[in-house]
């Protein structure tokens, strides 16, 4: 007996880490936040606009309040983003030397949520966060761990765009960074070494001219111009993301909202052609797409094994440190069976808040005071592949940029918001998981009933969430 | 005479007491540690396998067994922990082949014993996510190449991007990392045996195989039992090189058990729940702790 009981004891010792980790939690409450009280203003969701804007803002005013704040700002930010915070710092010690940034890096939204849930659970949350908008902003503003930015009166600084995602009851909780992109990234040392021209005017328009696009590649000598790392969450979901933004939604604005009140499912026609219509693209991928990593796929892209691939603008980063002087071409999506339904995808990204867990809560809001004034975005923005989004901000956008912004200003495509990055949570990752199936051979109508199946085991779980979706849901 | 004798004994119960009392003492710092790092963890994690939490809001409900009863028809645990099963088991037998074989060769080795040794053991300092992206480049590159070479597509196109084989891609590596971890348990194992019992066997005339069968492999029971009970309990709680090297996929393939703990507590905000698989992980290795431990430790006996 004595000697099973031990056997336990150690059997304990090793199992506990298991439990351990999944367990664990925050059973205090945090001392109540302030209130949001203004009504939702919900600005039109007609498309970011250009911070090409020449309307200026007010200037940094740090510092000229008589407060002279010091210490250290724990930043928890992307890999890309040490750069842009260090350049806005620098600029921010001269007025206030005595304040410091350090980082805790996270490297993907994945790892993002997680460690964020983690530092909810354990009540130690950073001072400040950058974080893709959108995907808990508003969670977080609901239970309490963020902190109303209304004060700082910042929001008139942001050029014209859809806040919706940066707001909770009308409150500010995030200052977004950059317009995020979501395009094809299009390797264009590569395409002039096959003779290829592509540029404003006759970039492809559908899936029909994105395709000839791809065959005349072939034709010339690469063999796999497409590209998806079929084994990262982020590539592997980018491109189901844009066709759905802009496809899916281009028929029916209020697909998810409809997914989720029992209107429409993931099995419909309507997203099944999307696994039918990327079975065209297929054929110019590698055979090896479904174990491609990011480095694999951004190795095949600068030397010019592969020519195109789906991402957000912000991946151009890291291609620039790896290649600085390539020659890129951001394209908007053309997953568009005709030329005319063609939007660009974008949207307010890169939000910055500051935490209920902030030491200087004030020191904090000053500092994200200053990156949003129009010194402090430029210094963020000359030093990171953004697109700025305070009124009269101007840096010198890299020339990746150079058609989307053309069309950007020109007003050439409607706008597909990124609205529906409110997704319920583990959608991105089911997502994948089908499109995985998909690239190793699935049939699309039994990938599409697996990803309609655990979307409703995921509405099961969470049916608060679906509650709170639909009752805040605005039908377009 | 009587009374010194019980003054005697008194003295002698006061100084047990007293050894006792201290001993307590010496013992309280770590058994407060146990309590506050192993006990209430434990107990705390299987509160919350009770509850609806979603890891981020200040408020949950107890809803009793309702996450154990909807994960016994959850298919998609059912299959993660179905690919646990299959990793554990092959990812053992390996392991202790491989570990065996390897503490043999390196003890029969006659010069630079050490230098082989450290070569063997290496792997398993490496860290594992390190080891993991290693591999994934070497499947891509190295393999494919070869794959390509000896015309087989599915070599030729990434292991790792197959379903039939991403799962046993992972055991493949982990046996590589881990197995000079369980090689020098066996070294450990192989010291202790008494050399007269094998100059007793060569006088019988018993040599190589049937002196491995009948000497060897019966007196390293010990080091058999340890590196079965290991192998098992770590294979079952395999993360970071399994992420690393295939992330779980494609699809599902070769996700385990942990990686849907992980997923359902953090990505799908459902940490009651993935707790609540945390709590059946733990019950799964103390069950087949307990087996291993009473069939192992009675070969043991059977040997001595």
């Amino acid at each position: 007996m004595k000697k099973k009981l031990g056997m336990l004891v150690i059997a304990a010792l090793m199992a506990t880490t298991i439990c351990g980790c999944s367990g664990g939690g925050q059973t205090e409450s945090k001392p109540a936040e302030t209130q949001a009280t203004q009504k939702a203003e919900t600005q039109a969701a007609s498309g970011a606009e250009s911070a090409e804007s020449t309307e200026s803002t007010g200037g940094a005013d740090s510092g000229e309040d008589g407060i002279d704040y010091s210490g250290t700002i724990t930043m928890f930010c992307g890999t890309e983003d040490t750069k842009p915070f260090d350049a806005v710092m620098a600029e921010y010690q001269k007025l206030h030397p005595d304040v410091n940034i350090e980082y805790i890096i996270w490297e993907n939204v994945t790892d993002f949520e997680t460690m964020m849930t983690n530092y909810i659970a354990t009540n130690t949350l950073p001072d400040m966060y950058r974080g893709q908008v959108g995907v808990v902003q508003q969670q977080y503003a609901m239970e309490g761990y963020l902190l109303p930015l209304d004060d700082l009166d910042i929001e008139g600084n942001l050029v014209n765009g859809d806040t919706s995602l940066i707001k909770y009851k009308g409150s500010l909780y995030s200052f977004p960074m950059t317009i995020a992109y979501s395009v094809t990234f299009c390797n264009n040392d590569k395409l002039k070494e096959l003779g290829i021209d592509v540029s404003y005017e006759n970039y492809p328009r559908c899936m029909d001219e994105f395709v000839e696009l791809l065959q005349k590649c072939r034709e010339a000598g690469c063999e796999y111009p497409f590209s998806v790392a079929g084994s990262d969450t982020s590539s592997c979901t980018a491109w189901p993301f844009q066709y759905i933004y802009q496809v899916l939604y281009g028929g029916n604005p209020n697909f998810y909202a409809d997914v989720l009140s029992g209107k429409a499912n993931w099995s419909d026609p309507e997203f099944v052609k999307m696994f039918e219509e990327y079975d065209r693209l297929r054929e110019y991928m590698a055979p090896d797409t479904a174990a491609k990593t990011t480095d694999g796929q951004k190795a095949d892209f600068i030397s010019g094994d592969a020519i195109f691939f789906s991402q957000t603008a912000s991946s151009l980063s890291g291609l620039r440190n790896l290649d600085p002087d390539m020659d890129i071409l951001m394209l908007p999506s053309c997953f568009t069976e005709k030329p005319e339904d063609q939007t660009l995808i974008g949207g307010f990204d890169d939000g910055i808040s500051v935490t209920t867990g902030a030491k200087n809560p004030e020191l904090c809001k000053d500092f994200l005071k200053f990156i949003a004034s129009k010194e402090g975005c430029e210094a963020y923005c000359s030093n990171s592949a953004c697109v700025p989004t305070v009124k009269g901000a101007e840096i010198d956008s890299d020339p990746a940029f150079r058609i989307i912004l053309e069309i950007a200003s020109k007003g050439d495509l409607p706008n597909s918001a990124i609205l529906s990055r409110q997704w319920i949570s583990g959608f991105k990752e089911l997502l994948k998981t089908g499109c995985q199936n998909w690239l190793v051979g699935e049939d699309p109508a039994s990938v599409v009933d697996k990803i309609s199946t655990e979307h409703t085991r995921l509405m099961d779980a969470s049916p608060d969430w679906v509650e709170n979706f639909l009752a805040d849901y605005e039908y377009k | 005479m009587k009374d010194k004798l019980n003054v005697n004994q008194f003295q002698a119960k006061q100084n047990r007491r007293r050894a006792a009392v201290i001993e307590f003492l010496l013992v309280l710092p770590a058994l407060a540690l146990y309590f506050v790092f192993v006990v209430y963890p434990l107990f705390d994690g299987i509160f919350y396998s009770m509850t609806d939490w979603d890891g981020v809001r200040k408020t949950f409900h107890f809803i009793g067994l309702k996450n154990y009863v909807d994960i016994m028809h959850d298919q998609y645990v059912l299959e993660p922990l179905r690919n646990t099963f299959i990793y554990a088991f092959f990812n053992t037998i390996f392991l202790n082949i491989l570990g065996l074989l390897m503490a043999i060769g390196a003890e029969s080795v006659r010069r630079g014993r050490n230098v082989f040794r450290a070569l063997l053991y290496i792997p398993s300092v490496l860290s594992a996510i390190l080891v993991g992206f290693v591999f994934n480049f070497i499947f891509d590159k190295s393999i494919g190449a070869l794959g390509q070479k000896l015309g087989i597509e599915v070599m030729a196109n990434n292991l790792l991007g197959s379903k039939s084989f991403a799962l046993a891609m992972g055991i493949l590596v982990t046996s590589w990392k881990s197995a000079g971890w369980y090689m020098v348990v066996y070294i450990a194992g192989l010291h202790n045996i008494d050399q007269s019992l094998y100059d007793a066997a060569s006088v019988d005339g018993v040599t190589g195989w049937k002196r491995f069968r009948y000497v060897t492999f019966p007196l390293l029971a010990p080091s058999f039992t340890i590196n079965m009970v290991l192998a098992v309990e770590r294979s079952f709680k395999q993360y970071d090189l399994i992420y690393a090297l295939t992330g779980g996929g494609p699809g599902r393939a070769s996700e385990l058990i942990s990686m849907t703990i992980y997923n359902e507590s953090f990505t799908n905000k459902r940490a009651g729940y993935g707790t609540a698989l945390g709590v059946i992980l733990f019950l799964i290795i103390v069950a087949i702790t307990l087996f291993q431990m009473k069939v192992l430790r009675k070969r043991e006996e059977d040997a001595r």
